[in-house]
């Protein structure tokens, strides 16, 4: 097998071999940007209400 | 009572993070919000299934994804057609602009198989372990690691995210031709 070859399986194996620090955090911050932007957009006061109510339901019926 | 009193606070304080995983796995903050509204409904009717002290928003991201997932085997072929669309017009972004932006970001994160994109949203932005996201997924923790780190060195290519300027040229080529 030459050394060519030995090249081409590695590269099929992208997936196995630990990809570069310097990319991975690089990447890394990009994601926590574009997350911290999901994370800090207001709640839908749709999903607020679905708990209060559940939870009111459920006080009145752990009281009777 | 005390017990869900603490359990309706634990939903409360996960929204945010449920939420957002949502909308990074469906792409549409509408749908994500039904997502979000299911997960809370059956959180609540299976409540006495979680055990008290263990994880719960480990717990809630596993029914979150199970949710998306049965309604995602619906719309699969319809969500391939759409992945398509966008990696070519990516292909051509990266090529023409040095600098991403959250915009561009989220729209590589979209070209991702699912099973990559979450296990990479798992790991890298909703904090849990390799342990706990396998437990999430309902698979072997270097089925994680594997997809994480196809997912990062997917998005490095469609981003031509690079160190040297010659490496860089190098991935966006490459992305342009595996397409």
């Amino acid at each position: 097998m030459t050394q060519k070859q030995s090249r081409a399986d590695s590269d099929n194996l992208e997936d196995e071999i630990q990809i570069d620090e310097h990319i991975q955090r690089r990447i890394g911050a990009k994601l926590r940007a574009y997350y911290d932007e999901l994370l800090n957009e207001p709640i839908p006061e749709r999903l607020i209400e679905l708990l209060v109510k559940l939870d009111e339901k459920e006080r009145k019926e752990g009281k009777s | 009572m005390n017990d869900r009193a603490e359990f309706t606070a634990g939903l409360m304080k996960a929204l945010p993070s449920l939420r957002a995983f949502a909308i990074s796995l469906s792409g549409r903050a509408e749908r994500a919000d039904d997502l979000v509204q299911d997960t809370l409904m059956r959180a609540w009717a299976h409540a006495d299934s979680f055990q008290p002290g263990t994880n719960l928003n480990a717990w809630l991201f596993t029914i979150l994804r199970n949710l998306f997932h049965s309604e995602y085997r619906k719309r699969r072929r319809e969500v391939q057609d759409e992945d398509g669309v966008y990696a070519a017009r990516l292909s051509v972004q990266a090529s023409q602009e040095a600098h991403l932006d959250v915009q561009d970001f989220r729209l590589a994160l979209e070209t991702l198989p699912p099973d990559q994109r979450e296990a990479l949203l798992l790991v890298g932005a909703s904090g849990f372990s390799y342990e706990e996201t396998a437990e999430i997924c309902q698979c072997a923790v270097g089925t994680i690691k594997s997809r994480v780190n196809r997912a990062r060195t997917k998005l490095a290519q469609i981003l031509a995210v690079d160190g040297p300027e010659e490496l860089a040229q190098d991935a966006r080529s490459r992305s342009l031709t595996t397409r």
